[in-house]
C-alpha cells in the first residue's frame, strides 16, 4: 500500500526538510518532507525514530512478573500496560470474571489514568496551539505561556492532573509504577478513609472537567470552518464498546466502523484480534502499519483513540458526557466527525465521563470489600485488551508450562494511528505548506496535526529482530555507492540508489545525535 | 509527598485531597523537601532515588524531623504542587562533568525557553567551574520533563514566590540500563548523604 505523498517517484532530485524531533509529544520522531523546485510537497512521512523491543525483553520471564514489567514501556500511561497485563495474566491463571472488588477497583485505577493522562495531554501540550495560535511565537507557544497569560486554566489543569495521580496512587500503591492489579484481582481494597479523600474532591473535579470541555467547544467553535477542514481524514475507526453499545474503556468488544460509519465489524470478542487485524511493516519506519484484515492495507487502515470511541459509541453511560457527545456528534450531520482537532473535544468529553465514572465508583461500597482475588484453571494464552487513553491496547502472552514467557505480542495504540497520523500530515502538506516559503509555524501546522493524536512514540516502535536495518557503503566523498538492507520480514535485498531517501530516512533514524535543533535547518540538504 | 497521605498514615481525620493541591486550603507542611528524581534502573541515574532511600532510613530510626522526601523518575508540571508550603527544597539529580563529589547549585527562577538539545542529556550537565549554571532555564522539547528551574518559574507564575530551592548535584558517570551504580558515585551518594544530614540537622536547630 503505497497512499499518495507517501513515496515521491524521484525522490533523488528533491530538496529535504526534516521537523526533528516533533515536539510537545511522547517520545522520539521526526517528519521529512521533500519538495521539488517550485517548493511543491512530493513526499511527508512520519518516522518514529526510537524501537523498543519490549516481545523480546519479556520472553523467558515468569508470567506473574508481568503487570509489574511491562510499566517500564512508559513514563505516561505505565496503568494502562499495567492494566492490560494484569487482564492477560487472569486469562493465564483461569479466571474470566473477577471478584466485584477487583473489578470496581482496577476501573476506578483505569479512570484515574485516563482523567490524568488526557489533562496532561490538553492542557499541558495541546493547549498553546490552540489558545494562542498555530503561528504564535514558539518562545511563547509552552505551557510557560499558557501559565502566564491563563493561569486558571493552567491551574485546574494541573489539578486535574494531580487528582488522577491521585486516584492511581490509592488504587495501585504508587503515584507510578505500582502493583495494585495482580493475575486473578487486585492486591488490595480502597479503604473507606482512602475512599473519602477522593470523595471529598470529586465534586471540584466534575467542575474542572466540565470547564475544560467548555472551554474546548468555545475554542473549537471560534475557528470552526478552519478546524473542521484541518487535518481532516476519512477512515475506518476501531474501539471497544460495551454489550449495547455504550462507550467502554476497561473491558468490551471490538467495534469497527467505516467513514460513514456504518459498522465493519462489531461485538468482535478481543480474542480474535489476530484474525481481524493484520500489520504492515514499511522500510522506513519503525513501526507498523495496522489494518482490518477484511478490507486489506489501502482501505482498511483505522484511526483509535479518543475521536475513535466517541464516533463509534451509541451512549455514554453517564450523563454529563452523554449529553456533551450527542452535541458533539451532532456536527457530523449522521457522520463520523473526521476532524484531527476534533480528537482534543473528544478527549476531554471523556476527561469528563471519567470524572463522573469515579465519583459514581466511590459509592460502589465494593470498592471497599475484602474479596480480592478469583481462582481458575490456568491456560497458556492470555490476550488482555482496554482502551488507553491514545485508543486500544492489545497485550498478548504465551507461556509454557514452566509459567514462563513464550512468546508475547502488544500492539499499542498509536501504531493503530500509523497510517492516519501520516495521513494527516499529508493533507495539511499539501493544503498549507505546498508551494509556499517554509517557515517554523507553517511546519508548527504539521505538528499540530501529529499531536492531536496524543502519540506515544516510545511505545510504538517495532519488537526487537523485527526492525529494519541497513548496511550502507559510502565512498570518501559521502557518495552512497551500495546498500544491503534487510527488511521487518527478514527479507535481505540489495537496493537501487533510487532508494536513496529511504536510506536518508532511516540512517538518521540511527542517528540520534544528529537530531537536535534540526528545526533550525531547513533545507539542509 | 502528600499531606493527605501522611494525615492517613497517622491516623488523623483523612480531610481532603485539596488540602496538599489547593493552596487555599493548605494544610501545614514539613518545612524542608527533599526531592531526588532519577530513574533507578539506569546505572548512576539512580543518584537522586537512592539518597531519598537512604534517608528514608534515617527518618525510621527518628532523624530528619520537619523533612518531607519524594522521589520520581523525572520533573513533571504537577511537582509544582509538592513546593506549596515549603521554606526550603533541595531537588537531588546525578551529574556529569563534577570534579567534587556533590555540589549544591541554586535554582535561579527564570524564564523558561524552550531547547531542543536539553532532552539530549542523559543526566543533568554541569561545568565545573566558579560559576555552575545547571541549565535552569530550559523546558524540555517534549515538555513532559522540566527542570528544576522551569519547575521555579512556572510556580512562581501561580503561586507568587518559591521557596528557596538548590540543586544538589552528586557526580556520576555511567547511565547504562540496567547498570549498578559506578563506585565513584557509590562514594559520591554517601558524601552526600553526609552533608545533606548536617546540612538539615543544622537548619531545624537553627529554627528551633
Amino acid at each position: 500500500m503505497s497512499s499518495p505523498l507517501e513515496t515521491a517517484a524521484h525522490p533523488e532530485r528533491l530538496r529535504r526538510v526534516v521537523i526533528d524531533p516533533v515536539t510537545r509529544v511522547e517520545g522520539h520522531g521526526k517528519v521529512t518532507l521533500l519538495l521539488d523546485d517550485e517548493g511543491h510537497v512530493r513526499q511527508a512521512r512520519l518516522h518514529i525514530v526510537e524501537f523498543r523491543g519490549f516481545e523480546k525483553f519479556i520472553q523467558g520471564r515468569p508470567y506473574w512478573e508481568l503487570p509489574v514489567l511491562v510499566q517500564r514501556l512508559c513514563g505516561i500511561c505505565p496503568v494502562s500496560h499495567h492494566l492490560a497485563a494484569a487482564k492477560a495474566c487472569d486469562q493465564l491463571v483461569g479466571v474470566d470474571q473477577l471478584t466485584a472488588t477487583a473489578e470496581q477497583v482496577r476501573r476506578l485505577m483505569h479512570y484515574g489514568q485516563v482523567l490524568q493522562s488526557h489533562a496532561l495531554h490538553f492542557f499541558h501540550l495541546a493547549s498553546p496551539d490552540l489558545l494562542f495560535g498555530f503561528d504564535d511565537a514558539v518562545a511563547h507557544r509552552n505551557i510557560a505561556g499558557v501559565i502566564r497569560q491563563h493561569p486558571e486554566i493552567a491551574r485546574q489543569g494541573v489539578l486535574l492532573r494531580k487528582y488522577g495521580q491521585e486516584v492511581i496512587r490509592i488504587t495501585s500503591g504508587k503515584r507510578i509504577h505500582g502493583s495494585g492489579a495482580i493475575p486473578g484481582g487486585v492486591n488490595k481494597a480502597v479503604s473507606p478513609a482512602e475512599r473519602d479523600l477522593l470523595r471529598a474532591d470529586i465534586g471540584r473535579v466534575l467542575e474542572w472537567a466540565q470547564a475544560a470541555v467548555a472551554l474546548i467547544k468555545r475554542l473549537y467553535e471560534a475557528e470552526r470552518t478552519a478546524f473542521d477542514r484541518f487535518a481532516s481524514v476519512a477512515s475506518n475507526s476501531l474501539s471497544l464498546v460495551d454489550r449495547s453499545g455504550q462507550l467502554e474503556l476497561y473491558d468490551g468488544a471490538l467495534r469497527a466502523c467505516d467513514a460513514k460509519g456504518r459498522i465493519i465489524f462489531d461485538q468482535a470478542n478481543c480474542g480474535d484480534y489476530a484474525r481481524l487485524l493484520r500489520e504492515e511493516v514499511k522500510p522506513w519506519s519503525y513501526m507498523k502499519f495496522p489494518f482490518i484484515a477484511a478490507l486489506g492495507p489501502e482501505h482498511g487502515w483505522y484511526r483509535v483513540g479518543p475521536l475513535a470511541r466517541i464516533n463509534n459509541c451509541d451512549r455514554i453511560g453517564t450523563p454529563l458526557a452523554e449529553a456533551e457527545r450527542q452535541d458533539f456528534v451532532s456536527m457530523g450531520h449522521g457522520q463520523p466527525v473526521r476532524a484531527a482537532l476534533a480528537t482534543h473535544w473528544a478527549r476531554l468529553i471523556e476527561l469528563l465521563y471519567c470524572a463522573e465514572a469515579i465519583e459514581r465508583l466511590l459509592d460502589d461500597p465494593a470498592l471497599s470489600g475484602s474479596e480480592l482475588m478469583a481462582e481458575g484453571v490456568p491456560r497458556q494464552c492470555g490476550i488482555g485488551v482496554l482502551e488507553a487513553p491514545r485508543g486500544t491496547l492489545f497485550h498478548h502472552y504465551e507461556i509454557d508450562a514452566n509459567g514462563l514467557v513464550r512468546k508475547a505480542n502488544l500492539i499499542v495504540s498509536t501504531t493503530h494511528n500509523n497510517q492516519v497520523m501520516n495521513e494527516s500530515i499529508r493533507q495539511v502538506a499539501r493544503r498549507y505548506l505546498d508551494g509556499r516559503q517554509l517557515t517554523e509555524p507553517l511546519l508548527n501546522q504539521i505538528e499540530v496535526a501529529i499531536r492531536a493524536y496524543d502519540p506515544c512514540l516510545s511505545c510504538a516502535t517495532h519488537a526487537l529482530g523485527q526492525m529494519p536495518l541497513q548496511l550502507d557503503l559510502v565512498d570518501a566523498d559521502g557518495r552512497l555507492e551500495d546498500r544491503l538492507q534487510r527488511h521487518a520480514d527478514g527479507r535481505v535485498l540489495c537496493c537501487d540508489a533510487a532508494d536513496l531517501a529511504d536510506a536518508a530516512d532511516l540512517a538518521d533514524t540511527a542517528d540520534l545525535a544528529d537530531t537536535a535543533g534540526a528545526r533550525d535547518r531547513l533545507g539542509a540538504r | 509527598m502528600l499531606n493527605a497521605q501522611a494525615g492517613l498514615a497517622a491516623g488523623r481525620p483523612s480531610g481532603s485531597l485539596l488540602h496538599c493541591i489547593d493552596p487555599a486550603h493548605a494544610a501545614p507542611v514539613a518545612p524542608i523537601l527533599v526531592f531526588g528524581y532519577g530513574n533507578p534502573s539506569r546505572g548512576d541515574d539512580a543518584l537522586g532515588p537512592l539518597l531519598i532511600e537512604r534517608l528514608r532510613r534515617l527518618q525510621a530510626l527518628g532523624q530528619l524531623a520537619g523533612v518531607d522526601l519524594l522521589t520520581d523518575f523525572q520533573l513533571q508540571i504537577e511537582h509544582l504542587l509538592d513546593l506549596l508550603g515549603r521554606e526550603r527544597v533541595i531537588f537531588v539529580d546525578a551529574a556529569l562533568g563534577l570534579s567534587a563529589p556533590y555540589r549544591l547549585l541554586p535554582v535561579e527562577t527564570a524564564q523558561p525557553q524552550v531547547r531542543p538539545e536539553a532532552q539530549r542529556a542523559p543526566a543533568l550537565q554541569v561545568q565545573d567551574a566558579a560559576k555552575i549554571q545547571p541549565e535552569p532555564r530550559v523546558l524540555s522539547w517534549t515538555s513532559h520533563r522540566l527542570t528544576p528551574g522551569a519547575l521555579a518559574h512556572l510556580f512562581s507564575a501561580l503561586y507568587g514566590e518559591p521557596p528557596q530551592l538548590e540543586l544538589l548535584a552528586i557526580g556520576a558517570e555511567a547511565f547504562e540500563l540496567g547498570a549498578a551504580l559506578s563506585a565513584r558515585a557509590e562514594r559520591n551518594l554517601t558524601a552526600a548523604e553526609n552533608w545533606l544530614r548536617n546540612s538539615t540537622n543544622q537548619g531545624r536547630a537553627r529554627r528551633d
